[in-house]
């Protein structure tokens, strides 16, 4: 019954993408939470979630990224999410999470977002 | 299951206690004393009246010790002449006064002289010109003739010392030897001792010491993996999470930190682990060994304590809910600190009492004999003392029974009445071989049970854990001071530096860190204890229970009487308490509030949030404001009380039965479902909106929509939480909404009550054996008029005809 979660790092220009992998349920939340936390605490506040291989989040999951959204854009940065399934996407959907999240179809188009934003400022 | 598995578990425990500390009858082998307690002091003072010393009317303590070289030849070749002359057991008796003087003399488990040690202040007696040659032949005896003299009046810092050896390789390869020193022609110090080779043993020839340390590492690396999988196993039959066994590898830390200190404050070196393990194991492997037994000892120990703490009924988990929530890895945590230093506290006050006693009883005391058992003992009446502040199977026994017992037992003291009596028994009776003798020894044993007790009672399992690292600083800070002149003695200043820090330290974090929420981890133990034995699970039921019909209560007790409309809900929380919440409200002007909400999460933390959103909806409700500022007043509260880490999707509509029609705003919430009467299609709802407490700025009003819904007769409309569509069969497959819109479909035209039934049936067809993930809620309500519910026709048609 134990479902496997990954996240994997990497850099593309000055942002930070987290590519997850799996369920983020209330079982590996709190692992997400500490890898947030952590590119927070780095000084990392340009993040994009690359939700490709995201297969199933619960409520937990979802909390993970409201703790964090404000101290992100606190700090000049942003959380963006991109390319989430439809499935999955139907859960933010339905939570109204469009509205608060800049949620792109592909990472290429929220890392673009960052630069043409830093461009911008 | 789980309580066998619990049980297996603690005699894995004891056994291995048992195994590893040394018990004196096994070592023995029937070769107790021949002599009484009284017999011994009696060949004592004959034994110091020959060296002209008058020692009746002193006090006197006894004890008796084993020698495993002599045992073992004993075993292998009973008829040897060592094994006729020698038995492995050695008596020792001192005799001390008030003036501070003291005479040590050893003797057989026979009563021959072995050893004697004169430790007067002012010595006075009839100076002998061959005082060492007699001491020989008093010591020898018959055998005096084969000795041959290797050293003769060598000056020492003790006096002038001679030897004299017998070397006999022909049957046993022993090498014997008298040592006696004498001062202004007294003896002050003589002893008869016999050394054999392995081979006189009947030893196999010795393994090269690389190869021995291997074999003992690998030994004690199959009884640690043993005892590991013990554990995981306890821990996985206690918790129903997935990851049990992360979760158990991390509680291992907290024996290891216990093993790391001891071993930083040079305890690793534990004589008696090794003795008992000795058999062809030790060589230059000794200190690998050491460590890995005190390791494999804590192991065992840890093992008790969680076959208790499996076992302990609910009352206790308070006790140990700080040291799980470290297990999780949560550091900033008051009540840690706090039982830390408590336990601390209480260790070292164990540790040095019978000093303080001793001191305030002006008990004489004896500085500076050899070795250093009776320099450890508080007063020299306390033989054994040096062994019982390192007595695990004390700990052991008692935290063992006292959780197990506490709240099971008629009354609170009677669990505390057993532990202390049973670590009493454990303690004294393997301990020495004059167990009557030892008055103060029981009532030591006594207080330390009581002590250790005490420490969990109001220290929790974190300060149970850490009181004898305490008692151990205060024993070594004690040895030193009472040191004729202090020495810097590495590991008795490195146990009171290490742990007084450790005390220190963990003070001063209990008025920095923040309190932890310890009440989380309750009750995620508590779902744990859920899994535990019946009668532990029957009390725990009851009090889940109590709960589960209190957050009933807050539901509503049946459907409203809401003119020109009927409405039915159901519900069914995954857990005892759940997170869903329906309701419906009347408001004025004859409106009503109808509402499906789903806080985040499960269990009692969303069953709190449950409440106050209850509150919340029915002080709104009365107020009566428009439904969007509702909704903003609603997700002000909810942001400031959930922090940014709850939320809550609620559906509500508020319904005016006069105008058959209703104002609906969907917080985050599941699509509600409308079903016309009129062609029977379904139709999903879905205004804009964004969970309550997800943002607490301008979006959420920002996005916010509220829709108007028209209702014709028949019409019905359908709120639901996502435990219902999210609903997953043991193949995974979920319930979905083609389903549920499909079940609407079929049923709608029998009235909701019919409705909620059966999709709560059909739900319950189609989840099989799985359980309920999620809590479940379902809210219909139905303009009336339309068609005629199903089973009333008949009897309508009956009213008529």
């Amino acid at each position: 019954m134990t479902r496997s979660f990954l996240i994997e790092t990497r850099d593309e220009g000055n942002v930070r993408i987290l590519a997850l992998r799996g369920f983020l349920d209330a079982h590996t939340a709190p692992r997400f939470e500490a890898a947030v936390e952590e590119e927070l605490r780095a000084g990392r506040s340009r993040l994009v979630v690359d939700c490709t291989g995201l297969d199933y989040i619960s409520s937990a999951g979802l909390g993970v990224f409201m703790t964090f959204i404000d101290e992100a854009r606190g700090a000049g940065g942003d959380i963006k999410l991109a390319s989430i399934q439809p499935k999955v996407y139907q859960i933010f959907d339905v939570l109204g999470f469009p509205a608060l999240f800049d949620i792109q179809p592909a990472v290429e188009d929220a890392v673009a977002r960052f630069e043409r934003g830093a461009g911008e400022g | 299951m789980r309580r066998a598995i619990a049980a297996v578990c603690a005699a894995a425990g004891f056994l291995s206690l048992w195994m590893l500390m040394p018990r004196f009858d096994a070592a023995l082998e029937g070769v107790r004393p021949a002599l009484g307690r009284e017999e011994a002091i009696r060949k004592a003072v004959a034994w110091a009246r020959a060296h002209g010393v008058e020692i009746s009317g002193w006090r006197f303590a006894v004890e008796a010790e084993v020698d495993p070289v002599l045992a073992r030849i004993r075993r292998r070749r009973p008829e040897s002449e060592v094994a006729r002359v020698f038995t492995p057991v050695r008596i020792r008796v001192l005799a001390f006064n008030e003036r501070g003087d003291a005479v040590l003399s050893a003797m057989t488990a026979g009563g021959l002289p072995l050893s004697f040690l004169d430790r007067r202040q002012s010595a006075a007696g009839e100076p002998s010109p061959d005082a060492a040659g007699q001491e020989m032949l008093r010591l020898t005896g018959a055998q005096a003739a084969r000795f041959r003299r290797t050293a003769e009046n060598v000056r020492t810092l003790e006096g002038s010392r001679s030897a004299w050896e017998w070397l006999d390789p022909k049957p046993d390869g022993v090498l014997a030897r008298v040592v006696v020193v004498t001062r202004n022609g007294r003896v002050v110090h003589s002893s008869y001792e016999f050394s054999a080779s392995r081979e006189a043993a009947g030893e196999t020839p010795p393994a090269p010491p690389k190869l021995q340390a291997a074999m003992a590492v690998l030994t004690l690396a199959t009884a640690a993996g043993i005892a590991l999988l013990m554990l995981w196993m306890l821990f996985v039959s206690l918790q129903r999470r997935s990851d049990q066994f992360g979760f158990a590898i991390r509680f291992l830390w907290i024996p290891a930190a216990g093993v790391s200190t001891a071993f930083l404050c040079g305890n690793y070196q534990n004589d008696a682990l090794l003795r008992s393990f000795e058999e062809g194991l030790t060589g230059d492997s000794r200190l690998v060994l050491g460590i890995t037994l005190a390791l494999l000892l804590l192991l065992a120990l840890f093992l008790i304590l969680a076959a208790a703490y499996a076992a302990a009924p609910r009352g206790q988990m308070r006790l140990w809910a700080p040291a799980v929530l470290l297990v999780r890895g949560q550091w900033r945590n008051r009540q840690a600190a706090e039982q830390v230093w408590f336990g601390m506290a209480v260790g070292a006050l164990l540790g040095s009492a019978p000093y303080w006693v001793a001191q305030l009883a002006g008990e004489p005391r004896v500085r500076f004999l050899e070795g250093e058992d009776l320099l450890m003992a508080p007063w020299p009446a306390m033989e054994a003392f040096a062994g019982l502040a390192g007595a695990w199977e004390v700990y052991a026994v008692a935290l063992f029974l006292y959780p197990l017992l506490s709240g099971r037992l008629r009354r609170p003291w009677m669990a505390a009445a057993v532990a202390i009596a049973a670590g009493t028994l454990a303690a004294t009776l393997p301990r020495s071989a004059f167990p009557p003798g030892h008055a103060a020894n029981y009532a030591t044993a006594a207080v330390l049970t009581g002590g250790y007790l005490l420490a969990y009672r109001y220290g929790g399992m974190l300060g149970a854990w850490v009181a004898p690292l305490g008692m151990h600083a205060a024993v070594q800070g004690v040895r030193l001071a009472q040191m004729p002149a202090p020495s810097l003695e590495s590991a008795g200043w490195q146990a009171l530096a290490l742990t007084s820090g450790i005390a220190v330290a963990a003070l001063g974090a209990s008025f920095l860190l923040p309190e932890a929420d310890t009440l989380a981890a309750e009750t995620e133990m508590s779902e744990a204890a859920a899994a535990l034995p019946r009668s532990q699970r029957g009390r725990l039921r009851a009090e889940f229970e109590v709960a589960r019909r209190a957050q009933q209560d807050l539901l509503p007790a049946g459907p409203p009487l809401i003119p020109g409309f009927e409405a039915a809900a159901a519900c069914h929380p995954a857990g005892e308490v759940g997170g869903d919440l329906y309701d419906y409200l009347p408001g004025p002007h004859g409106r009503w509030m109808l509402c499906v909400a789903d806080v985040s999460g499960k269990g009692l933390g969303a069953a709190l949030h449950m409440t106050l959103l209850k509150g919340m909806l029915a002080s709104a409700a009365h107020h009566a404001p428009a439904p969007a500022a509702l909704a903003s007043r609603l997700n002000q509260a909810v942001a400031e009380t959930g922090r940014g880490r709850m939320f809550i999707t609620l559906s509500l509509l508020v319904l005016d039965p006069a105008g058959r029609r209703a104002e609906h705003f969907r917080a985050g919430h599941n699509p509600p479902l409308v079903w016309r009467a009129q062609n029977g299609a379904c139709e999903w709802r879905k205004p804009r909106g964004i969970g309550l407490g997800l943002t607490a700025g301008p979006a959420f009003e920002a996005n916010l929509e509220t829709e108007t819904i028209e209702f014709a007769p028949g019409d019905m409309m359908v709120l639901y939480s996502d435990g219902v569509t999210e609903d997953m069969n043991p193949e995974g497959e979920l319930f979905g909404e083609q389903r549920l819109a499909e079940l609407v479909q079929r049923h709608a035209r029998e009235g909701p009550r019919r409705l909620a039934g059966a999709i709560m049936e059909e739900a319950r067809r189609f989840r099989r054996e799985a359980e309920l993930h999620d809590d479940w809620t379902l809210l219909a309500v139905q303009c009336a008029g339309g068609g005629t519910p199903q089973e009333d026709g008949p009897a309508e048609t009956a009213q008529k005809s």
